[in-house]
């Protein structure tokens, strides 16, 4: 029998802190430091190129514990200091479309310290005896480990005279603030892995950075244009672009694509099938990249002959859309005529001898750029050096967008720690001069797949530990079959978070840090019992309010899905090629006699991969579960349970009997089913409870 | 009745303690530093001594122990003290007892010597120690004032009742004694000599010591006790010099926990 099912036990609360912690000895090669012995600590280290981490624990319990007590049982916990003076988890709190993320605020006690399970070389430090150690606990562990931020942080909750194993973790996260309080005390702020999450900015900075410099890279459509860059400085890369670039919308047909908006390239070839640009300026009047013209069915290229040409290659690329969405350029074929339009069938060539679009690369090989000798013909594969790209490889991003500065770069592989086939100043960014050890940011652009593999990617690229994610997201990813759920890039600064639960919306779940401090998911369909709760034994005496909630009502939602603009942000309407709206007429009409809606944005749900028929259904369901859980108002209750019944968790269904709230009958409702959307483990050792009603 | 006792002066801090062996994490010097929440552990079972070189002779009549596993419920040990004038031949000064639960404090026979040790011996679990005391006790120069407050203990708990008024549970966290011994007619050269300095270096500064109310007929009753911040020492005295009156308050927790 566990502790918590007696009538009578003390609780422990414990806190671990992770902190840095070298594992050399002073003065021992390869830590070649001289002096007065450092702490092992990071920030007192004499010696950082030798420096090795591994983290050390610090442990802490309740300070009402009786610690000799506790080590009967709990004996791996010493050295423990029984300095919590209060720990409050204020618990996630499931909302419909982004959990309210969890935070524990942690108050330590504070004393004098012997030092001795600190200090390495206590005994060389020529100490009278203990006594003559100086300093307080908190002062001297902040003043030797300034750089606590982010450091790990887990809450665990047990009985005396339970084993440490038996102790459940409640939080996991990051130490965000340490604060000293009037009283002498001192206050942790840790926040969850979740807020981690939302803290994290977007584009990623996973810790990526250049090894050498990058050099600035120009574009010019012709040499003459070529040697007038005053900018350019020595190793700074040129980009002749002497092709014809056009940039219409298209509507589909003619060669077999579907409707997008695509750049189509004609570059000129001599006989011997080099590349010599396109010197005339097509005369084609859709070619202005910032006016695309309206949708046409039928493409119409025609341009000006180039003298010494032969014949002229046409290459096409989609913007973003459909057809080479995820497979870059696409060769249409090389004509001998002026013109080219897509009904008519082009002999294909080969053309993976010559550069994407026929451009040209030229390096400045000394400062005089006017000097055509100077720039020296290159590859056209631009590559790009990082400190460590396993990131990448990682999370399936073999190809895909980076941003440095605020560059945005492409690449097509990777090769050891070298991105390659990299294009430079993407989306109209400059394609400026990078110094060795810039960030290098991850753009996160995801190939149509399994929703739960996109997740566990995204808590990757948050550095979310495999400790603190809990197993239901593998599960849910093994057991999903339904349609493919895709994420083209998002060019807009925003934080990971947002795209997270986008995905997480979209899949009608719910995600929080749950009791065990890990990272959960659970599908709001999922409404099996696991407990019932009733006046007899579980609620605490004058612990219960009820809020009817009726503010969480709604009759009708507007939901945007197949993303296809990816400069606008997710929720802009503008950034979607497909809207649905769900309505209830007849509450609007008779029930409530008003009309309570809202907009919902689904970056993920698109038709790539999937049949767009099926795609369309699925946005049908979601819709119709997300109005009916709140066509009529959720009632939610306050309450509180004992110590006995800490095993009820956040996103629990249970069942409800109570005389608190009756049937129109004047019966206490019996058997209903509620879901805990907030656990608040209290002051008192009280479990607060918030729980709403489920349908079904 | 026999007066209380106070034991606050600690040889162990005259040098540096010498354990047999000790378990990782488990310094033999936090013995020493007052803390119920450091501890020496031994690494392993057997005869296990922690050992002072006091420099110079040194003399010792009390022991005080708190914060163990050495009790007939945990490790079963067997303790006893020795001296050495040598470091080599030692002579028992306590015969072997095993302590009970909590706050155990023991006369030892009264001799100076450079040398003291503590041997714990244990067959089944490692001796652990949080604090280990070892010195010259403080005998009052009167008992104190009856009746004798020798226990006031609280509780810090909560307990629970359902909606429908069943009883849930409870939450019991420790039992603190709170104490107050009064003592009256004290000498004031006594009062001088032998008591300020204790009240000067170590009541007044919070430091932890133990009390025992009577050794003699109540040994059981002893305690690891330390002044309260709201302490306030206020000696009365007569014209004559004696000290008329004056309390001693002290806090700690019960031995049975």
């Amino acid at each position: 029998m566990s502790s918590k099912d007696l009538i009578s036990r003390a609780p422990v609360r414990l806190v671990k802190l992770k902190m840095d912690y070298c594992t050399r000895a002073f003065g021992v090669d390869p830590c070649l430091a001289v002096g007065t012995k450092c702490f092992n600590t990071y920030f007192t280290c004499k010696y950082l190129t030798a420096y090795n981490d591994e983290p050390k624990t610090y442990n802490f319990v309740s300070s009402q514990i009786n610690v000799n007590e506790l080590l009967k049982t709990a004996h791996t916990l010493n050295p423990v200091r029984p300095f919590v003076k209060a720990a409050t988890i204020r618990e996630t709190e499931l909302s419909e479309e982004k959990t309210i993320t969890s935070q524990a605020t942690i108050d330590m006690l504070d004393a004098w310290d012997n030092d001795l399970d600190i200090d390495p070389y206590w005994s060389d430090r020529s100490y009278a005896n203990v006594e003559a150690v100086k300093g307080t606990f908190w002062k001297k562990f902040i003043a030797r480990n300034p750089n606590y931020a982010g450091r790990a942080v887990e809450i665990y909750d047990g009985f005396l005279g339970d084993a440490e194993e038996t102790f459940t973790r409640t939080f996991a996260g990051t130490i965000k603030e340490i604060k000293k309080n009037n009283d002498g005390s001192f206050r942790i702020e840790c926040a969850d892995y979740l807020e981690s999450l939302n803290d994290i900015k977007y584009p990623v900075d996973y810790g990526m950075k250049l090894t050498s410099d990058m050099p600035a890279i120009f574009t010019a459509l012709n040499e003459a244009a070529m040697l007038s860059l005053s900018d350019a400085v020595t190793d700074d890369i040129c980009i002749r672009q002497d092709f014809l670039k056009m940039y219409p919308d298209w509507s589909g047909g003619g060669t077999g694509s579907v409707e997008g908006r695509f750049y189509y390239y004609i570059a000129a070839f001599d006989s011997n099938d080099n590349p010599i640009g396109l010197g005339s300026r097509g005369i084609d009047n859709r070619d202005d990249p910032d006016n695309p013209q309206p949708v046409v069915s039928v493409i119409s290229l025609f341009w000006d002959a180039v003298s010494g040409a032969s014949n002229y290659k046409i290459y096409r690329r989609s913007a973003y859309g459909y057809t080479g969405q995820y497979g870059g350029e696409e060769y249409i074929g090389e004509t001998a005529a002026l013109t080219y339009d897509d009904d008519l069938e082009l002999s294909n060539g080969t053309p993976s001898s010559h550069p994407a679009y026929a451009a040209r690369f030229y390096q400045l090989t000394d400062p005089d750029y006017t000097q055509a000798a100077n720039w020296q013909s290159i590859a056209s594969s631009l590559s790009v050096d990082a400190d460590d790209t396993s990131i990448l490889t990682a999370i399936g991003a073999s190809s895909g967008y980076l941003k440095i500065d605020k560059e945005i770069i492409g690449y097509t592989g990777i090769s050891g720690n070298t991105l390659t086939g990299v294009s430079r100043g993407l989306f109209d960014t400059n394609s400026d001069y990078h110094k060795t050890n810039s960030d290098v940011c991850i753009i996160v652009k995801r190939s149509p797949g399994n929703p739960f593999t996109h997740l566990l990617d995204l808590l990757k690229l948050a550095k979310i530990p495999d400790t603190s994610i809990s197993s239901r997201f593998a599960a849910y990813r093994d057991a999903y079959s339904g349609i493919s759920f895709s994420l083209l890039e998002v060019l807009k600064d925003m934080k990971l978070g947002d795209i997270f639960f986008n995905l997480v919306n979209s899949l009608d779940c719910y995600s929080w840090v749950n009791e065990a401090g890990e990272i959960d998911i659970k599908y709001k369909s999922d409404l099996t019992v696991t407990r019932k709760i009733n006046d007899s034994d579980t609620i605490i005496k004058n612990s219960v309010s009820v809020d009817l909630n009726d503010e969480a009502r709604l009759t009708r939602l507007l939901i945007y899905y197949e993303r296809d603009v990816i400069d606008e942000a997710l929720d802009e309407p503008q950034a979607y090629a497909r809207g649905m709206q769900s309505k209830d007429i007849d509450l609007e009409k008779t029930a409530f006699k008003d009309i309570i809606d809202k907009e919902m944005f689904f970056a993920w749900v698109n038709y790539a991969g999937n049949d767009p028929a099926a795609v369309d259904a699925y946005m049908e369901d979601i819709t119709e579960a997300k109005i009916n859980r709140v066509k009529t108002a959720p009632v939610r209750f306050d309450l509180s349970v004992e110590i006995k019944d800490m095993d009820l968790k956040t996103a629990d269904i249970v069942e409800l009997m109570t005389d608190e709230i009756q049937d129109i009958y004047g019966v206490p409702i019996a058997d209903v089913k509620y879901q805990i959307m907030k656990r608040t483990p209290d002051a008192d050792n009280r479990i607060k409870l918030t729980i709403e009603k489920r349908n079904g | 009745m026999a007066a209380p006792t106070i034991l606050y002066d600690n040889l162990y801090l005259l040098g540096t303690p010498v354990a047999t062996d000790t378990a990782a994490g488990y310094n033999v010097l936090n013995v020493t530093d007052y803390k119920d929440y450091t501890f020496w552990q031994a690494n392993g079972t057997g005869t296990k001594r922690i050992t002072i070189d006091c420099g110079t002779s040194k003399t010792a009549n009390c022991l005080g122990i708190y914060a163990h596993n050495l009790d007939s419920s945990g490790a079963n040990a067997t303790v006893s003290v020795e001296s050495s004038v040598n470091g080599t031949d030692w002579t028992s000064r306590l015969a072997g007892f095993t302590p009970q639960k909590g706050a155990n404090v023991k006369k030892v026979t009264s001799v100076s010597a450079r040398y003291w040790r503590v041997n714990f011996v244990t067959a089944s679990i490692a001796p652990r120690v949080g604090v280990l005391f070892l010195g010259a006790r403080l005998d009052m120069e009167q008992p104190a004032e009856t009746p004798i407050g020798y226990m006031n203990e609280s509780v810090t708990a909560k307990a629970e009742e359902s909606t429908n008024g069943n009883y849930l549970g409870a939450i019991v966290q420790n039992h603190p004694i709170n104490q107050t011994a009064m003592f009256k007619g004290i000498t004031k050269t006594w009062f001088d000599t032998n008591f300020l300095p204790f009240v000067n270096t170590h009541y007044k500064k919070l430091k932890p010591f133990f009390y025992a109310h009577d050794l003699d007929t109540y040994s059981a009753d002893c305690f690891y006790v330390h002044a309260t911040p709201e302490m306030v020492f206020d000696p009365q005295r007569w014209r004559t010099g004696e000290i008329e009156t004056f309390s001693l308050s002290f806090r700690g927790q019960t031995n049975e926990q």
